[in-house]
């Protein structure tokens, strides 16, 4: 059934809205770091391409990717990229898949291992490229 | 929490008389208005009023109301944060007015305008009945197959089991939710915080059976999908009741439910 709604105003929603609140402005970044998340990814693949192009083609790869502006690159993609996984290491807290003795294991538990998980496959994919293995 | 804070003060009729913090202490409050009768677009009108240390936000628009302006419309009933229906922007955030004392606001003055994401009827009285259509379709009661017969008796349910649901029937509709939602305000045919966290308190209850038909109505493209887990809409919520990570849980549920239902397509209801 629909109310009888005479002259209701419509507000009108400011285009900078996600800048009255930091949560608002953080959830803005967090959407933002997927495109940077894409572009590494992109990142890889040419560096891939450059490998299968022979040693100069990647030496000249080498001499881009060791420079100043792509290290700076790196540095922004990398700080989004640990934004992006802290922010859905947050979100796996909300859904809770066991419970223990009836009650679902607190977010910080949740969040915690997965931090745990997150490191100890960080260092073992380091160790895998770069020996000792 | 904020509502237990409120309903101490609710009581305070029995104590002794509220400390006054002198005589000539005053506080401007600034109240969004619209009077569509008027004037096409809202307004702002400032007030000063008496303060008293114990005065919440409603009390305020209270003494505005009664020995200022009689036009002032708001909504409020219960004033100890059980009915829902005082919300109202302050100073930024929505809040319960009955339950945000005026000290604890830091701005001057304060701000009182209507909730955001709605559209303003009168001053601070906002059109609900977008929220009531998104409630009335997740279907917030227990559905049976069948019911039973009075005489065979209740539908019993364990400590643990209640235990299950008893957060996210903590909420009272107060739309606060809505109101911190960016999702919402950018498309206001998304479900939304609420009606989610209503539609799993009964997904979760052991007595329903209407998961069915209730998942398909809610895991739609302006259902759970919509939510971009902004989290806000928990951080607002006056009981507690995290309606961001109900909606993540209704999420997994449905992809869980679809994903039976492709491999194992006659153990489904």
């Amino acid at each position: 059934m629909a109310t009888t709604v005479r002259k209701a105003y419509v507000p009108r929603r400011s285009a900078l809205w996600w800048t009255k609140n930091p949560r608002y402005l953080l959830f803005q970044f967090r959407e933002l770091s997927g495109a940077f998340v894409v572009a590494y990814s992109f990142l890889v693949l040419w560096q891939l391409w450059a490998l299968r192009g022979g040693s100069d083609a990647y030496d000249a790869f080498l001499q881009v990717w060791y420079s100043r502006p792509m290290v700076v690159l790196n540095v922004i993609i990398l700080a989004f990229a640990v934004l992006h996984t802290v922010t859905w290491f947050s979100l796996t807290a909300k859904v809770p898949l066991f419970r223990i003795r009836g009650r679902p294991p607190r977010s910080a538990v949740v969040i915690g291992a997965n931090v745990v998980i997150w490191i100890v496959l960080s260092f073992l994919v380091v160790r895998v490229i770069f020996g000792g293995f | 929490m904020a509502t237990g804070a409120r309903a101490g003060a609710a009581t305070a009729s029995a104590k002794p008389a509220p400390r006054t913090t002198g005589a000539s202490k005053t506080i401007k409050l600034r109240i969004g208005r619209y009077r569509p009768e008027r004037s096409d677009e809202p307004f702002y009108q400032e007030f000063t009023i008496p303060y008293r240390e114990d005065m919440v936000v409603l009390d305020a628009l209270n003494y505005i109301k009664e020995r200022i302006d009689p036009t002032l419309a708001y909504r409020w009933s219960c004033r100890m944060g059980i009915c829902g229906s005082c919300g109202a922007n302050v100073a930024g955030t929505p809040q319960l007015t009955c339950a945000m004392y005026l000290k604890d606001v830091k701005r001057s003055p304060i701000t009182v305008e209507p909730v955001e994401n709605f559209r303003f009827l009168k001053d601070l009285v906002v059109d609900i009945e977008p929220f009531m259509e998104k409630l009335a379709s997740v279907d917030p009661f227990i559905v049976r197959e069948e019911e039973k017969p009075i005489e065979r008796g209740e539908y019993r349910q364990t400590p643990e089991q209640l235990d299950m649901y008893r957060q996210q029937s903590q909420c009272i509709n107060c739309m606060l939710c809505y109101a911190a939602c960016p999702v919402y305000g950018h498309d206001p045919r998304f479900l939304g915080p609420a009606a989610s966290a209503l539609a799993l308190r009964y997904e979760l209850d052991s007595r329903d059976q209407g998961s069915a038909a209730r998942l398909a109505a809610i895991a739609t493209e302006h259902g759970v999908w919509q939510c971009t887990f902004v989290g806000e809409c928990s951080v607002v919520c006056p009981k507690d009741v995290d309606p961001a990570g109900a909606i993540q849980q209704l999420k997994a549920r449905a992809a869980t439910r679809l994903m039976k239902s492709m491999l194992l397509p006659l153990a489904t209801r």
